[in-house]
Order: structure tokens, then sequence, then C-alpha cells
């Protein structure tokens, strides 16, 4: 049982709701994460799907940060999954012919002096991932600045409309997705890091994604108890009484929208090399309903609700695939159902999650009260010069 | 301090603020009063940036800055803060967050002090300490990690106070302040408000209880349908047969 | 331009059918707010109803129509009952029951799907395994309902995000209603077999370039319409429809039972979804599948927003706009694009007037 916030005695030792144990909450899994490949390999099963869910992981803490943070429903987010998948894709496959300088897609073998190198935009995995998120970041703001003023059904239906759209393009430019069939990546045009091409199941990739997302998880952390966060927190709150208190709703919202973007975007590059191939077919809206779930499963907002809550969906939606459970063969969209009813209880019984955002912070004690009575501040000073000229 | 020259503020048809004169006296506190749906309430939404005069301009400080529908974030960072007739706490928040947020037109971490926490380290810290300083203030520094929604109504009001406090305002705009509260309260209220005043900001504030207004201000606006019907010292105020009138319905 | 009649008469079906979607949506949203996004799998289950009644069974495409819209009106007032009923009253412990219906409805459906699979489950070890991996979210939720039980009646469970957890509930009703869809008629399309549908619907009427399917869809979205818009007008549940539409609150202090009217709404709704369901895989001509009421959902709500929410003349206009716009542009620009154009029409809306044509400003804000 959670206590009781209104009785004082309890609120004052209240372990921060919300933060209690934060470093077993992650420092375990971190731990596990970091080390079981060591164990069994990089290239096991289990390793795969470790590997979606972190994948997945840096996804729902983007879109917590507009759904979350900001308090708007965003059903569109899958495009920026999307158009990052599909860029990197492009980064690794479009490559030119040196002897005739001629654009040439997709990628065919390109005999050259020096031999390893078909591609001619930056190999590092790492300039095509920043890359990849500063697009989807543009394409946020792009996005969000016709949605400003929106808020609540009309920004969802409006987001998923804009989803629609670019799910369309998509699909049917084929010169530029490769349409229905998607993109393949060869063998030959992975990208390098540290000298070597990347696979799934190469410890570089593995570790440059936990890393991500390693980074991600603490950014977030921070950035909820930071003045932006605060900003964001006030939007979703109270909009006006946000503008009221000093906040730029327009320009959090926009920064927020970037930011979700940019961690798609992220999220988008890191799924195209990991599957080796980007299907627009697969990226559908429900894609973006998914990462919802998940968002939604662990709690809106509560960093660490999104990360149980994606690592949960994402078992549930992968266990049948790798045929963990005997012979039966359950198609990839029967998750969609156990999601399904699993968000709608949820919303039921638990709509703030499974570990809720709680309001928290550092409990101040008698004597930090006084001490913070007795130091003079720059930001208030009101009673500290007594009456003024009156 | 504050001179609001012939500002409107029409709803479709409605002119629930109708060319209205008013000055806010430097270092003074002034009361806006009125009967119910006189437009007190939008005359401060106007002032404060919430939506933008129909007509007539708004400047403010000594300066005269032209402050006529400015957006709010901004008013609030020229020194012009406020608090709503029905309070708009961040009720999911802690009391402590709450005051926190209303620093935000003095402070600066921006995007980046969010993503770099030790760029913004020693300003969180300051946050921090300004923020119970406010509380303590107001006499709240005991509540500072309750989640403001389940406080007290009363207290609820004084969080709100404290929160406009923190934008270090040169204006502060109260809007009925003592609604809700007992005697004792709004007693406490009343010395608040004079603390903050001795401090050097300006109070304006919207008020029913006619012991407030009559105890603090110095100076009362009475509105009625959106028109000032009369202005003066709070004595002389009140025998004005105009706003008996306004009160009563019929002037006696 | 000779294309151009032909662009008409297509968009003008299409509008038909959008609007009879549409009116579900906005009678729906002018009452509780509400996006019901499993309206859209009203219509997809509609139209496999009529499939059924058609092709297995050989019945005329009315008697179809009419057992489909029972059947829809059906799973429209058991979606309200299971699903949104709770979320408006608060909890209560009748709510286990229709939370019992809802994980029976999950694993009903698993339970077909695992017949058709019978001859794979024949190692015990697949079946235990199985039945743990779907067990286990359905503990997982006993455990989260026994602490919500403990700590019944403490405020802030929707302090923030009331509106923000139905449109969840509806985009989850969709899902497992696709889902279900799909378990049960497998994910590949069908179509009406056109033995068994009367010859005269692809026939061209004399002098002008009209299918008699065509103007059979006409026929039933403006007949369902004059009927709807009689019975809002002159009835008294109509008219407490729209009481209840203006001002829920009020009309339950009038006495309304708002409750009831809801899912009075949710039942006028499924059954002109049904319909058309039907007619639009009828002019279609296939493509019945479990992801078929998505797009046309997703556009008649739009079609509902464009007309102004809440207003039945409103969806009406906005579904044969937005029938026009998307034969049109798709004619003209691109076929490849048609939803894509209804999309952008549909943003193009929200942004520019959200209260819609016949709307007024602030009625609708989101």
């Amino acid at each position: 049982m959670i206590p009781k916030l209104d009785s004082p005695e309890k609120a004052w030792r209240l372990p921060a709701p919300g933060r209690a144990f934060p470093a077993l909450f992650y420092g375990v899994p971190a731990a596990f994460i970091a080390l079981f490949p060591l164990a069994a390999g990089f290239d096991s099963n289990l390793n795969n799907i470790i590997l979606l869910i972190e994948i997945y992981m840096i996804l729902a803490l983007g879109l917590n940060v507009v759904v979350g943070f900001t308090g708007l429903l965003d059903l569109g987010y899958v495009m920026f999954f999307a158009v990052g998948a599909v860029f990197t894709c492009l980064c690794l496959v479009w490559t030119v012919d040196p002897g005739t300088g001629e654009w040439l897609f997709p990628v065919r073998k390109v005999e050259t002096a020096t031999g390893s190198h078909p591609m001619i935009f930056p190999s590092s995995f790492f300039a095509i991932m920043l890359l990849s998120g500063a697009i989807c970041a543009l394409l946020g703001v792009l996005r969000g600045i016709p949605t400003l003023r929106l808020s609540g059904d009309y920004y969802a239906i409006v987001t998923l409309g804009f989803a629609e759209i670019v799910f369309l393009f998509l699909l049917n430019e084929d010169w530029l997705s490769g349409g229905a069939f998607g993109i393949t990546l060869n063998r030959d045009c992975m990208p390098v890091l540290f000298g070597k091409r990347m696979y799934w199941d190469t410890p570089q990739f593995y570790y440059s994604v936990t890393a991500v997302l390693a980074l991600s998880v603490f950014v977030m952390i921070r950035m909820q108890d930071s003045r932006f966060g605060r900003g964001l927190a006030a939007i979703r709150l109270d909009e006006t009484a946000a503008a009221a208190c000093g906040v730029n709703v327009k320009a959090y919202k926009l920064a927020a929208f970037a930011a979700s973007g940019f961690m798609g975007g992220v999220g988008g590059a890191f799924y195209a090399v990991w599957q080796q191939s980007v299907a627009v077919r697969s990226l559908e809206v429900w894609e973006s309903i998914l990462v919802l779930c998940c968002v939604v499963l662990g709690g809106m907002g509560s960093v660490r609700g999104v990360l149980l809550g994606t690592a949960i969906l994402v078992l549930i939606g992968e266990a049948p695939r790798y045929e963990l459970i005997g012979g039966v063969k359950v198609p990839p969209e029967a998750r969609f159902l156990v999601y399904g009813v699993l968000i709608m209880l949820l919303m039921r019984f638990r709509p703030q999650g499974l570990l809720p955002l709680k309001p928290a912070g550092k409990p101040a004690g008698a004597d930090e009260i006084a001490r913070a009575r007795a130091t003079p501040s720059a930001l208030f000073w009101l009673g500290e010069r007594g009456a003024g000229r009156r | 301090m504050l001179k609001l020259e012939g500002v409107s503020k029409h709803f479709g048809g409605i002119k629930a603020v109708n060319r209205v004169d008013c000055a806010i006296e430097e270092g003074g506190i002034t009361a806006v009063i009125g009967p119910n749906g006189a437009g007190k309430t939008t005359l401060f939404n106007a002032i404060s940036g919430i939506y933008p005069p129909t007509e007539g301009s708004i400047r403010f400080g000594d300066e005269g800055f032209d402050i006529t529908g400015v957006p709010a974030h901004r008013i609030a960072r020229m020194g012009i803060s406020r608090t709503f007739q029905t309070t708009r706490l961040f009720a999911n928040l802690t009391v402590l967050d709450n005051v926190k947020i209303g620093f935000h037109p003095r402070t600066r971490a921006g995007f980046m002090g969010a993503i770099l926490p030790l760029l913004a380290a020693r300003e969180e810290r300051e946050i921090r300490l300004a923020g119970l300083k406010c509380l303590d203030f107001v006499g709240l520094a005991d509540e500072a990690c309750k989640p403001a929604g389940g406080l007290a109504y009363g207290r609820q009001r004084l969080v709100e106070i404290a929160r406009a406090l923190a934008g270090s305002p040169r204006l502060l705009l109260l809007d009925e302040p003592a609604a809700g509260m007992n005697p004792s309260e709004s007693e406490r209220l009343m010395d608040l408000i004079r603390k903050i005043r001795f401090s050097d900001v300006t109070v304006a504030l919207i008020e029913h209880d006619m012991r407030v207004v009559m105890g603090v201000s110095d100076y009362v606006y009475v509105l009625d349908h959106g028109e000032k019907i009369c202005e003066g010292a709070p004595a002389e105020v009140g025998l004005d047969p105009r706003v008996i009138e306004a009160y009563l319905g019929c002037g006696s | 331009m000779e294309e151009f009649p032909g662009y008409l008469v297509n968009g003008l079906t299409l509008g038909a059918v959008y609007a009879l979607i549409a009116v579900g949506y906005t009678m729906v949203y002018g009452i509780i707010r509400l996006i019901n996004f499993a309206h859209g799998e009203i219509f997809m289950f509609g139209t496999f109803f009529g499939l059924i009644m058609v092709n297995k069974l050989g019945l005329d495409l009315g008697i179809a129509l009419l057992i489909a819209m029972a059947g829809c009106v059906v799973i429209g007032v058991l979606l309200d009952w299971t699903a949104y009923l709770p979320l408006r009253r608060g909890k209560r412990v009748s709510d286990l029951l229709s939370t019992a219906g809802i994980i029976g409805m999950g694993s009903v459906t698993f339970g077909v799907f695992l017949l058709r699979q019978k001859q794979e489950l024949d190692t015990p070890a697949g079946g235990i395994l199985t039945a743990l991996l779907f067990a286990a979210p359905a503990m997982l939720f006993a455990a989260a309902m026994l602490e919500t039980m403990g700590l019944m009646g403490r405020p802030g469970r929707s302090l923030e995000s009331g509106r923000m957890s139905a449109l969840i509930t509806a985009i989850g009703m969709s899902l497992t209603l696709q889902t279900i869809a799909m378990f049960i008629w497998t994910p590949y399309p069908y179509s009406f077999s056109e033995s068994a549908l009367p010859g005269w619907l692809n026939r061209r009427l004399p002098g002008v370039p009209v299918l008699g399917k065509e103007l059979l869809v006409w026929i039933a979205a403006l007949g369902l319409m004059g009927v709807l818009s009689l019975f809002v007008t002159y009835t008294r549940v109509g008219k407490a429809m729209r009481a209840c539409s203006q001002d829920k609150d009020t009309a339950a202090l009038m006495g309304i039972n708002v409750n009831r009217i809801i899912l009075l709404t949710f039942a006028i709704g499924s059954a002109l979804a049904a319909v058309a369901g039907i007619l639009y895989a009828v002019k279609v001509g296939g493509n019945i599948s479990f992801r078929m009421g998505y797009y046309p959902g997703v556009i008649a709500f739009a079609a509902a927003v464009l007309g102004g929410i809440g207003n039945m003349k409103g969806a009406c206009l906005g579904g044969l706009i937005l029938g026009l716009t998307q034969s049109i542009c798709s004619g003209y620009i691109s076929s490849e694009y048609d939803f894509a154009f209804a999309f952008g029409a549909m943003i193009l809306v929200i942004l520019v007037r959200p209260w819609g044509l016949l709307g007024k400003p602030g009625a609708a804000r989101a």
C-alpha cells in the first residue's frame, strides 16, 4: 500500500515517491544487459530480444516526452520511426559509381581501388544516427508549428493524419523507400563503427544501443527535474497557468516535439541496422499505438514506468515469434489482442500506469528550511529588506 | 506603474469590459470591486496577457512600456504576476515544484540545461533555496513536499500567491485571494498582502470581501457591467450612490 | 473532362458511405466527447456479418442488411457497456462483470484461434506455455485490481487525464476488435460472391453513368438519414438525445437517463455503420478484411469534424465533401494517394476551422 500523502508525518518520511531504490531498479537490469551477452553470446535469440526491447525503450522514452511530460496524445509517432529507419537505409545504400559519377540505387557491387567502401555518405554509424535524429527533430517541429493550438482529441487525430500521409508517401514512392518491399541492406553496406562493420549480433551494435539507451534514460530523468521539464509539466497540467508563470508554452512545446522526434529518428536508425532492412508496410500507425501502449502501461511521464512497460509489452509481443511456446505459431498480429485488452483494463483500473509518476522531490527538512531562511538569495528577497520605501 | 486607457474586451457581442481607464500607483494596494459579472477578471486577464484586449492600451512601468496584447509569458517576465479566481495550481506537483515553476521568468536554463545537468546545477540549487524562502515567506515551508492538490483551499491560495511572488513581480495581481477563506485566514492574508507591499511589490486585487478591501487597499476602482462607475479611496467609494446602486440594485 | 461525371458519382457514393459512418461518430462525440475509435471496427464487423449472410447462407441482400444491423447494434451496445460506461460512472462492483467481459472476449477469441490450430497443440508443454503466456497479463491485472480496490475512494485516479483514458480505451477496443476479427476470419481479404448478389447492382442505369449499386448506396443513405433526422427532431427520445448533446449534466437533472441515451446513440450509430460497411464492400467490390474499418473510420471522423462535431447534417455534408475530395483528387492527381487527400483535408479542417462548417466557434473545442 502506498501511504496516503495527506498525513503530514508520513509525507515527511516518504522516500521521495517514484524514486525509491533507483539504484536497484536501474542497476540490476543494467548489469544484466551489460553482462548477459558475454555469457550467452551476442547472437543468441534472447540477445536479439534485448536489443529490440532497448530500441523500443528509446522510442518509448521519446514518445513519453510528448505524451507523458507535455500531456499531448501523439498517435503518429511512428512517422519519426519510419523516416529515421528509411533515412538510415538510404544513407547506407545510396552510392556513386566512382567511374561515371552516377548515382546508383540500390547499391551494386562497386569495385574501387581501395575496395572497401561503397558508401558515399558517412559510414560512421553515429554520424548517420545523429543526422537521422536531426531530420526527425526538424520534422517534429514542422509538424508541431501548425498544431500548437490543438490539444486533446484533435491533436491526437491530427498527428494520426500526418503519420498516415507520411506512411502513404513512403509506401508509394518506390524510388525512395523501396515501396512495399522496402530496402534491404547488404552485408557490405552496413555501417562501420570502430573500424568494423555493425550487424545486429556484433558487440559494437549491442553496446552502442545500450549506451544510447543509458544516455537517454539519464537525460530523461534529469529533464523531469529541470527547469525545462517543470515547464512541460506545467503545460500538461494547466496551459494558462503555465503561461502566467512565464513559461513560453509554444517554444516549450516545439522543443518537446523536437526532442521526441529526435529520439524517434535515433530509434529508427537502430531499428534499420538491427533488421538490416526496412519495410515500410510494417511501420503502420498501429506501430505507434504499440509504443503508446508501452508508455501508458508503465505510466505516462514516469521514466521508470515507461522502461518497465516497454519491457513487458515487447516481451509479450516477441515471445510468440521466437517459438518459445512450443509448436503453436501465433501470428504476429496476435499481440495486438493482448495489447488492446491490456490497455483497456489498465485505463479502467490503473489509468496512472504500473509505476506512475508521483509528486516527487527531496523532502525539505526543518534544518534546510532554517538554512534557507538565513541564506540570502538573488532569486527571492521579499521580506529580507524589511520595509521598503514605505 | 500600470496605466489602462480605454481598455475594452468584447466576446462576440458581449462587452465584458468597456472603455475602462485606470491607473495603478506604484507601491500601493489597489482594489477592483464590483458585482458578479462586472468584468473584473476579464480586465485582469487582459492585463496579464491571457487574451489581448479588443481595444485600448495598457502601459506598464515608469517608462510607460506598451504591453497591450503581449503574450502572457512575456508579461510575466516583465514583472506582472497573477493568481487566479479559481486556484489554478499544478495539482499533481508538489507545493515546492509549483513555486519552482514560478521562478521561470527569473531563471535561464533552457533545453540544454535539461540535457546537460551540470550546466544548470547551480541554478537548480538556487531555485530550491529560493523556493523554500518563498514558501517560508507565505508561511508554508512545512508543506513543501506535499502534492499541491491535497492542501486545504485557503492554503492553495497561499501557494498560488507564493508561485506568483516567485517571479519577482513588480506588480502582483490577486484575483479574489480571500475567496473561500475563513475570517482568521483572511486576517492572515491581509497581513501577507501588507507584507508584500512593504517589500516593494505593488499589489492590485479583485475582492468581494469588503473587510479585506477596506482593510488593505489604498485606492478602489468599481466596475459594473464592464464599465468603471467610480474610483477613489475606500471610504469614499463605499458612500458613492452609484456603487450602492450597483450592489443593491437601486439607489436609496 | 469526360471522366468527371464518373469521379462525381464515385465521390458521392463514397461520401454517402462516409456520411453514414460519420453520423455514428458525431452523435457519440456530441454527447460524451469521445472519438469512438472502435466505430470503424463495428463497420468492419457489420460487413463480415453481411458477408456471411450473403455468401454462406445465401440470404437476400436486404435481409442481410437487416441482420447485420441487428448484430452491430448488439456489438455497439456491448462496446459501450463493457468499455466506456464504467469510465463514465466511476468504479462499481458491476465493473468486475464487464472486466470479466473484456478478459472473456480476449480468451474466447484466443480459444477460437487455438481450435483452428488444434493439430499444432499436441505437445502438452506447448499448450501450457501458451496458456501461461496469455494468463500473465491477466494475472498482472488481477494484482493491479486488488491494489486499486484497496485504494478505492482515493481521489486523483483520473485527476489529470480522464479524457485521455477514454480515448486510449477506445484505441484499445479498436485493436481488440480488429484482432478478434482476424482470429475469426483470418487476415485474408474476402469479397461478396457475384452470384449471390442481385444482378442489377452491376448494371448501368439507362442514360446516366450510374451503376445500380451506387444508386442503392444513395437511396439507402438518404432514407436512413431521413428517418434518423425525423426521429431526432420529433420523438421524445430524439429530443432527449439532442438535450444530452447540448449539456448532458443539465439533461440528467431534467430526469433524462443519460447513460441510456448514450447506449441508444451507440446502437443507432452501429446500425448505420453496418449498412455503411456492407454497401461499401458491395461498392468497392471486395477487400473485406479485419483492417478494412480503419481508413473509412478515421475519414468519417474527419467528416464529422468538418461538418461540425455533434451536428448530424454537418456529418452528412462533411462526408460528401470528403468523399468528393478523395475521389476527384485521386482521379486527377494520383490514385495511390486517395486516402492521403482525405487525411490532408481533415488536417486542414481541424487546423483552420476546428468547429466545422455548420458548427459555431467555441462550441467544440477539443
